[in-house]
């Protein structure tokens, strides 16, 4: 039996992706060769090195033919670059929550957690204009669940303590204790009628103060949220390299960025000699897959759940309901380092529909695309349990990223068991994972 | 069944713009010669001298420092079903030095905004992609100068710094051989999505073909790039052409018909692939 060979391999499905491409003008949305790269890379079958420079140089042959600005190429070459760089840390933060509403003439806002940092602060709020100004179909501020499309976040540029005509103000004032006053701007995703983000400054403003003011208005801060979360790192062993790989890769839903991926990668892993062919976790794999790509639609996917494994099938069974309880808990919260990523989480933000964790990753992690993706990119699963034996898997929904750090929104589901006193929140690469567990003392949310 | 390399490609000239003028570059006898500039070895020691240079010149120097760069076999043209879009202004050729460190400063400081190193001429900006920009005849003909470079290396008696490195090169040579033996088999056949099964077999190894399953098996050497593709010999007379080499003056092919039956020889007199 011949050795196999990742280089021949890979250069290989380049070639095929050029002759397939051809007469093909548009955009390349996946590549079966950067599937097959990221497959081999993560099982040791070549390095990343050399399996990153193959993929470099097919990329710039369909760019080539399909007259693409290759740009892309410095993207990778950043996240290479930073992945080879250590040093970036979460600095120690301290988040407490604020719970204030605040009318004003333009609208509400809510005030919903503060985060404090050695030079910097967010204040996390949600704002709604006055009713009297008619517009376009807001969405709830509440998780949304019923769309499978990510919300990118947008911030709103230019100085000013502005608002736009009906909209909603763009910078805020805040002061502490201290009289420390910090302009802070706003980022985040909504419209003109309602929006759902943070108001950031990069000047800090006392991290012990025991009230800010805000338009006027005095908020008293709790001194330390309680009970605090605990937080650890486990290593996670390999039972089956290629297995895992693919489990990591359903989990972070990487697979529906382009049909054929997971396919490229399960051929990849056989060829390389590190998958049976046989190996029945190729169907459940499938089987899953298949269930998360129908979308949201529980009974859609009740016909075939008893092929899936657990936790699969039983998060499947609970997809759909509505029994979420409401409420806001302030985490605050940072991991100590698993696998070169260090996490915090912020808040867990419960809905009918789901929750919502609000967390911070540092390296800058993008949401996954194989465009993107350089092939030694960690496959970052956002996994969650519960006291009642329920799990959950959450997605970025509102995402941001740069260079050395990333956030947003993880968008979990299914809906949180409500009799659920604590949850586990588990970021989990192939190699390690961090636990925070959280306890669920809700605070409360805005009326909508 | 061989000859020199380049016998039987056709000359071609491509033109570009060199000092404010159109120029010609002309292939021809496997060499790139810039017949615009008569005294090149005076211009080149001037332009050295002055710090000046011109496109014609930048030309010839990236064509020798290609000729034998294995990315060439990635990037340029499986053949006519697959053209490559790169436009010759997309490289430096033909700046002034000043302009051309200007850019590549530009360069690195976009790519230093974005966060990561300045890409090491894997760019649009690169000599390369100017000379694959210059069209499709000349891009087939430094397919060729590259090809034979490293057939050189893979025929026996080769010195063994080149095997080595023959042999390090394999997967990209291999690879370099499929995606045009596969894409005139799928033109041959009429079959876009023809599944092919290639073995690159030794350069002295007879050549074969057959039906496998829906699909077809060949066994060629990299060579076959050389004394086949690069002549235009793929395909003749709606046969897929496994071998070429000289005869007499002109050529015999050892070719498979659509039956994929026993390979046949036919013989061609005068300029191959011209």
């Amino acid at each position: 039996v011949a050795e196999f060979d990742a280089e021949l391999y890979l250069r290989l499905a380049g070639e095929r992706t050029l002759l397939d491409s051809s007469g093909d003008d548009g955009p390349a949305e996946s590549s079966p060769l950067e599937a097959a790269g990221h497959a081999l890379v993560a099982v040791g079958a070549i390095t990343a090195g050399a399996a990153q420079a193959i993929v470099d140089d097919y990329q710039l042959a369909l760019s080539y033919r399909r007259g693409e600005h290759p740009h892309r190429r410095h993207v990778r070459a950043r996240r290479s670059a930073l992945s080879s760089s250590p040093g970036h840390r979460l600095a120690a933060l301290r988040a407490v929550a604020c719970g204030r509403l605040i009318e004003q003439p333009w609208g509400q806002l809510f005030l919903r957690y503060l985060v404090l940092r050695s030079g910097s602060i967010s204040l996390h709020v949600s704002m709604r204009a006055s009713l009297a100004t008619p517009g376009p179909p807001t969405r709830s501020l509440r998780p949304g669940f019923a769309s499978a499309t990510s919300r990118v976040r947008m911030a709103r540029p230019g100085p000013g303590p502005r608002v736009s005509g009906p909209g909603l103000p763009q910078q805020l004032t805040i002061t502490d204790d201290q009289g420390t006053s910090v302009s802070a701007s706003l980022s985040g995703s909504g419209n003109d009628h309602e929006w759902d983000g943070e108001f950031e400054a990069t000047a800090g403003l006392a991290q012990e103060t025991a009230w800010i003011e805000v338009l006027g208005e005095r908020v008293e801060l709790p001194t330390e949220p309680s009970p605090s979360p605990d937080v650890w790192v486990e290593p996670l062993t390999a039972q089956d390299p290629a297995v895992d790989y693919l489990w990591a890769r359903v989990a972070v839903r990487s697979e529906f960025h382009g049909p054929g991926t997971l396919e490229s990668s399960m051929e990849a892993l056989v060829a390389a000699g590190s998958l049976a062919s046989d190996d029945p976790a190729i169907a459940e794999v499938r089987a899953v897959a298949a269930h998360l790509s129908r979308g949201s639609g529980g009974a859609r996917a009740a016909g075939h759940q008893g092929r899936l494994p657990e936790p699969w099938r039983s998060m499947m069974a609970r997809r759909g309901r509505d029994s979420g309880p409401d409420g806001l808990v302030v985490a605050g919260v940072t991991t100590p380092e698993f696998d070169g990523i260090t996490a915090a989480v912020l808040t867990v933000r419960s809905a009918d529909e789901g929750f919502i964790a609000d967390v911070e990753v540092v390296p800058g992690l993008p949401l996954w695309r194989w465009l993107d993706a350089s092939v030694d990119q960690p496959l970052l699963a956002w996994w969650a349990a519960d006291d009642r034996g329920h799990h959950y898997l959450g997605r970025p929904g509102s995402w941001h990223s740069s260079l050395d750090h990333s956030g947003g929104q993880i968008e979990f589901w299914p809906a949180l068991d409500p009799a659920a006193r604590v949850l586990d929140i588990r970021p989990a690469t192939m190699a390690a994972r961090a636990v925070i567990r959280v306890p669920l003392e809700w605070g409360e949310e805005p009326e909508r | 069944m061989s000859a020199v390399w380049w016998k039987g490609i056709a000359p071609v000239v491509a033109r570009l713009s060199c000092d404010g003028r159109e120029h010609e570059l002309r292939w021809t006898a496997g060499e790139l010669l810039a017949p615009s500039h008569p005294d090149l070895a005076g211009e080149q020691i001037l332009g050295a001298l002055a710090g000046q240079r011109c496109a014609c010149l930048d030309a010839l120097d990236a064509w020798a420092g290609h000729a034998g760069d294995l990315r060439v076999l990635v990037l340029a043209s499986r053949g006519p079903a697959d053209p490559v879009l790169v436009r010759p202004e997309d490289g430096l050729l033909g700046q002034p030095p000043g302009a051309r460190a200007q850019l590549a400063r530009r360069r690195a400081a976009v790519a230093a905004i974005m966060g990561g190193q300045a890409s090491r001429d894997r760019d649009r900006g690169d000599p390369l992609a100017t000379l694959l920009g210059l069209g499709a005849p000349l891009q087939a003909r430094l397919t060729a100068t590259v090809a034979a470079a490293w057939r050189e290396r893979l025929r026996d008696g080769a010195a063994p710094a080149d095997t080595a490195a023959a042999q390090a090169a394999r997967p990209a040579l291999h690879a370099a051989l499929y995606g045009r033996v596969v894409a005139t088999l799928r033109g041959w056949t009429g079959q876009p999505g023809l599944r092919v099964t290639l073995t690159m077999i030794p350069e002295a190894a007879p050549p074969a073909l057959a039906r496998d399953g829906d699909g077809i098996a060949v066994e060629l050497p990299f060579g076959w790039i050389s004394d086949v593709w690069a002549r235009g010999l793929g395909t003749c007379w709606d046969r897929f052409c496994l071998a070429a080499g000289p005869a007499g003056d002109g050529w015999e092919l050892s070719t498979a018909g659509p039956d994929l039956g026993a390979a046949e020889p036919i013989m061609i007199s005068g300029s191959a692939g011209g």
